[in-house]
């Protein structure tokens, strides 16, 4: 065998070494700069448009030609597989492929086996301890609910005491069978425990409690307020993570691979992929933001659906196929407002930074000099030495994404600017929450007056005299941050120069003291394509480049 | 790094001289060269070499550019065709596509946007050593199935049969028509490709018995080691 393999490359090094006469050229010039045959332009083509090589058959339909024909150039930009080509250019771009948890403890599904079979129970020790005593670690027993019954003044599932723990005495109710939400065929169902399967959709703190009034139970202040929350009917406000995740994570990525086919296949123009406030949403995922998004807890991604988002179709978790596009209201901004991009970007410092990255083409660089005259300690970084570099430029974009929570996809359009105490603070949400406030907002102290400590939302903690863009820049929201860049030509200007390196594989040169200096050509289809504002327009003209067609 | 690694490797380097043997036109001076230190750590003084031996750096042409990993997955199937049974040829691992994530995908450098990000266009060892392991499985079984047809619909041989009655003229327009199929080149019949690939197909007939009682035919064995070959070949990755 090895013999085989020494005589198999011997004989490639042979090959490759010697110049062939389909690719060398005796003249003076280097085969740098010679032109391919039409075969070899028609599998680049068709390689950097389609994402495969042609096939025989095409190979002979243009032997013989000089140049490509130009219907050949409409067949691949129209294609099904030129749409596959832009999704992945788009998110070799923007990295938009989030990876969070979307459940913890209080809402999630785990299972105990009894028999065999999976009964499901939510595995919260807080939760598990005000339904049954003892330490939290007690699930419900194998038997069925309908032989415990329930209890006929407060409907809770009736009990048996099994035994004492180093907190105290526990009790267990049993199971019942329920047709949870993720299954599509209605008559199957699965067993889950009594108290966790509860169907009540509010409970009711009492007058005299400083929070009385009623809320729903299909949140995450309602974690361990009452007895009587259970996951909901059809266990919808509880989350199976293994059934669940996938699928929602995979319909964040889809929503936006969704945004960038309309703007890319010609319908609608190539700039509202920042501009549009249009959003897709499947069935997993309109259900995930309905019933689950509010439940995640305050140390994990906060992604509440709020009034900015426009309206949830009404889908069921299992229309995984099904689209349904909805308008979005300020401060969206096409697909850098989108749940998949701010997840992947958490911080707004992060998400300004990959928007310059990815559309204006800047690169933040520590400085080469000493930085002298400024603060060597502090929490502004627009003051402190050598932060201040990028911070000075990076703070004021950032402030764009402020109506954005950090580390979530939350809208804060509609929050509170600032409260005065961190008790108003508190009483933002109902009912009342100080980690709440602290998730949200942080405190400013009043240089006139100590002890008057003004909580503000955090993107505004230095909005200032000092600081005068931070304020109007989070008013203005992302879409300002955009339209600037479109009216000064800046976006199409990178995006030329993007699908110029996707589709040449290298740099364009862009050194005018040199003899192949193609900015002038750049310049001239970034022109056009500010005009026409279709995608596959700029890349046909690219690909009719001079440059496309030779080696390399 | 076995002989025939290492043999690839010069080979590629080979090609890349032999491709470029005039020097490029230059429109402006070399920069100053590098200011060497001349005094070593031991204190002593001493001579460096200008460039510090490293020589000059190649020109941006000399760069390695290849398919990206979901483009090669793709190539690579389409250029193999389908089997017997109208299923896509693949290149398997335990039962996997050796392509997919859940393979090699990954340690091949397909970026999954969360822990890599870019995918390199620089061929390295990793590169080189999947793509011989996805050449040999594949060409396999390409001549696998190729036995089982007829001479027309064959991918890997439909100008030459494999029973040893080939002639010469029908193994050379074989030969063309696996460079067209695999590279896009179409050459001419006294191109220098074909009669190097002439010569793996005759090392590959020579190098097993005929007949072998084998499940393909020595010819077909010479037609296996020229498709790893064009696999292999730069000029399958590059442009």
């Amino acid at each position: 065998m090895k013999s085989k393999r020494r005589w198999q490359a011997l004989c490639f090094a042979l090959l490759v070494a010697a110049p062939s006469v389909a690719l060398a050229d005796e003249g003076e010039q280097c085969f740098l700069h010679r032109e391919l045959p039409v075969e070899r332009q028609l599998r680049r083509l068709s390689i950097d448009l389609r994402g495969n090589v042609p096939d025989v058959a095409e190979y002979d339909a243009v032997a013989g030609l000089s140049e490509l024909p130009d219907a050949l150039l409409d067949e691949y930009l129209a294609s099904d597989a030129f749409r596959v080509q832009m999704r992945r250019y788009h998110e070799s771009l923007l990295w938009t492929n989030p990876n969070i948890a979307l459940a913890d403890v209080t809402f999630s599904l785990n299972t105990v086996s009894y028999d065999g079979s999976p009964v499901y129970f939510v595995p919260g020790q807080g939760k598990s301890a005000l339904y049954r005593g003892g330490d939290g670690t007690h699930t419900c027993q194998n038997k069925a609910q309908d032989t415990l019954g329930y209890d006929p003044v407060t409907g809770l599932p009736n009990t048996e005491v099994m035994g004492t723990d180093g907190v105290g005495t526990w009790s267990a109710e049993g199971w019942v069978e329920v047709h949870p939400y993720w299954e599509a065929d209605p008559a199957k169902k699965v067993k889950v425990c009594a108290f966790d399967a509860q169907t009540t959709e509010t409970y009711t703190l009492p007058a005299g409690d400083p929070d009385a009034g009623t809320y729903s139970c299909d949140h995450l202040m309602a974690t361990n307020k009452a007895k009587t929350c259970g996951c909901g009917p059809e266990l919808s406000y509880c989350m199976p993570v293994g059934i669940v995740q996938p699928l929602v994570l995979s319909a964040l990525r889809e929503q936006v691979l969704r945004l960038v086919d309309e703007h890319t296949d010609g319908t609608q123009p190539y700039s509202g992929l920042l501009t549009t406030k249009r959003a897709h949403y499947n069935g997993p995922l309109s259900f995930y933001l309905r019933h689950h998004a509010q439940r995640q807890t305050l140390s994990r991604t906060q992604n509440e659906h709020q009034p900015a988002d426009g309206p949830l179709p009404d889908l069921a978790f299992t229309d995984v196929d099904t689209w349904v596009a909805v308008e979005r209201e300020a401060p969206h901004a096409g697909l850098i407002t989108l749940p998949a991009f701010l997840l992947r970007f958490q911080t707004n410092r992060g998400r300004a930074n990959r928007y310059r990255i990815a559309f204006l083409g800047q690169y933040f660089q520590p400085p080469s000099t000493k930085d002298t005259s400024c603060e060597k300690e502090g929490d502004d970084l627009t003051r402190r030495c050598v932060c201040r570099s990028c911070h000075v430029t990076l703070e004021p974009i950032a402030a764009y994404f402020g109506q954005f929570t950090e580390a979530g996809s939350m809208s804060l359009r509609d929050f509170a600017r600032e409260y005065p105490t961190r008790k108003a603070c508190a009483k933002g949400i109902g009912p009342q929450s100080t980690a709440w406030c602290d998730r949200h907002y942080v405190s400013v102290p009043d240089e006139m007056d100590p002890d008057l400590r003004p909580y503000t939302l955090k993107a505004l903690q230095y909005a200032d005299d000092e600081h005068p863009e931070i304020g109007p820049h989070f008013e203005a929201g992302p879409a300002e941050l955009v339209k600037a860049d479109l009216e000064s030509g800046r976006f199409h200007e990178v995006a030329t120069e993007h699908l110029f390196s996707f589709l040449m594989k290298r740099e364009p040169n862009l050194d005018p003291t040199t003899t192949d200096y193609e900015g002038d050509a750049l310049a001239k289809i970034a022109a056009d394509f500010r005009v026409h504002d279709d995608v596959r327009q700029a890349v046909r003209d690219l690909v009719q480049l001079p440059a496309y067609r030779r080696m390399p | 790094m076995s002989a025939r690694r290492l043999t690839y490797l010069c080979a590629l380097a080979a090609l890349t001289a032999a491709a470029c043997t005039k020097e490029a036109p230059s429109a402006t001076e070399p920069p100053d060269p590098w200011e060497a230190p001349t005094v070593g750590a031991n204190g002593e003084t001493e001579n460096a070499p200008t460039d510090l031996g490293g020589g000059a750096l190649p020109g941006p042409s000399r760069g390695v550019r290849r398919l990206r990993i979901d483009t090669l997955q793709a190539a690579m199937s389409k250029v193999a065709g389908n089997d017997v049974y109208g299923a896509p040829i693949l290149w398997r691992v335990n039962g996997r596509d050796g392509f997919s994530d859940l393979a090699f995908g990954k340690a091949l450098g397909r970026p999954d946007y969360q822990t890599s990000t870019e995918e390199s266009t620089v061929s390295n060892a990793l590169y080189l050593k999947f793509v011989g392991d996805a050449a040999r499985d594949i060409c396999m079984q390409m001549a696998k199935n190729d036995m089982k047809r007829t001479d027309a619909s064959r991918a890997l041989f439909p100008k030459a049969p494999v029973d040893g009655t080939a002639t010469d003229a029908q193994v050379t327009e074989n030969l063309q028509y696996v460079v067209l199929r695999f590279l896009g080149l179409r050459v001419a019949a006294d191109d220098s490709m074909v009669t190097n690939l002439r010569a793996v197909y005759d090392a590959g007939v020579a190098s097993v018995a005929s007949p072998n009682g084998g499940e393909i035919t020595a010819a077909a064995e010479g037609w296996r080691g020229v498709c790893v070959t064009l696999f292999e070949s730069p000029l399958f990755h590059n442009d």
